[in-house]
């Protein structure tokens, strides 16, 4: 995302040039949207956190100081829309400051099955891509923005950190959570798989 | 060290062994505790593939054409065509995106047509 940044004129951004904003949405919109789709899973919520990501960017731009990449904080704007958009819709259950997704030690891994080797045809199908989609949402959202944001739209810890304003610390904790919960979601369904056909 | 110390380690060090960024004496320390457990080497290989599996799967970062031009109309912006949603977005006269010689007209079935190279686009029947 950086590389194609650079393309762009932030001086013209700035002045509000109505073209080169045009050129940012186009090169960003489609990642902010796919992560606001995994994180707030329904089509019409993401689309309202995608149109409200960049009404905040089109607005708060003359004041972007650069001291992350255009990317981080695009991204940093999107993750905090779509948290508004689970908070609106579960109020109870989303606070801003998770109920500390940091505070355990990473739970042990309590599935030890290798299904590395079954054929790739299972990936394809319909039924295991939404079981892929649950185990996205069991996570919380804190854990689901790092894991999206690093292992899907590929950002370094670093930029992650940036992201999320949170520590390199707490991004690697984090991201130890969601990969080790989403490996557990995935070799429950494969057991259920493999004792299915030993029947 | 004992074995259920050399796997705290393992499951403590594994985002950045996974990630290629662990020191090389930890590393090392890892690789051989691997060679040995059978349970890490499953932990280590099923996570590898759990977060190729997500990205695999992932969807491509292309925004659906109606997406943009919705959002395209709340930013108030002028509704140019990009690289990746101007084959939906041309008109009759505009000059074929695929050969350049010509310019598209419909050719009677709704379907914009080049008549130089043949290359249609749009079309509501099959």
């Amino acid at each position: 995302m950086d590389k194609a940044a650079q393309t762009l004129s932030l001086a013209k951004l700035q002045a509000g040039d109505p073209h080169e904003f045009a050129h940012f949405v186009d090169q960003y919109s489609g990642s902010v949207y796919r992560l606001a789709l995994k994180m707030v899973s329904e089509p019409q919520d993401a689309e309202d956190v995608l149109q409200e990501t960049f009404l905040k960017a089109q607005r708060a731009l003359p004041k972007f100081e650069g001291r992350s990449s255009l990317a981080t904080w695009l991204y940093r704007i999107a993750v905090n829309e779509a948290l508004m958009v689970l908070r609106k819709r579960r109020p109870d259950m989303i606070s801003v400051e998770e109920p500390d997704p940091d505070a355990e030690e990473p739970d042990e891994p309590l599935q030890i099955i290798d299904w590395c080797c079954l054929p790739e045809a299972e990936l394809l199908s319909n039924e295991f891509r939404q079981h892929l989609q649950a185990a996205m949402q069991q996570l919380s959202p804190a854990l689901r923005a790092v894991f999206l944001l690093r292992d899907i739209e590929g950002l370094s810890i670093e930029e992650t950190a940036q992201t999320l304003d949170v520590s390199q610390a707490v991004v690697k904790t984090r991201l130890l959570r969601a990969r080790l919960k989403l490996r557990e979601a995935l070799s429950e369904y494969y057991k259920e798989r493999l004792t299915e056909r030993s029947q | 060290m004992s074995e259920k110390h050399d796997c705290g380690l393992m499951l403590s060090s594994l985002v950045e062994y996974i990630d290629g960024t662990l020191r090389e004496e930890v590393c090392r320390e890892i690789e051989r505790h691997l060679r040995d457990c059978e349970n890490c080497r499953v932990v280590v290989n099923t996570l590898r593939k759990t977060i190729e599996i997500y990205q695999v799967t992932a969807e491509p970062d292309t925004l659906p054409a109606d997406v943009r031009q919705r959002l395209f109309y709340r930013l108030e912006l002028p509704n140019e065509p990009t690289e990746t949603n101007s084959a939906l977005a041309h008109q009759p006269g505009s000059l074929c995106p695929h050969c350049h010689q010509a310019r598209l007209d419909y050719d009677g079935t709704l379907t914009l047509r080049c008549p130089a190279c043949g290359y249609a686009e749009g079309g509501g029947c099959t």
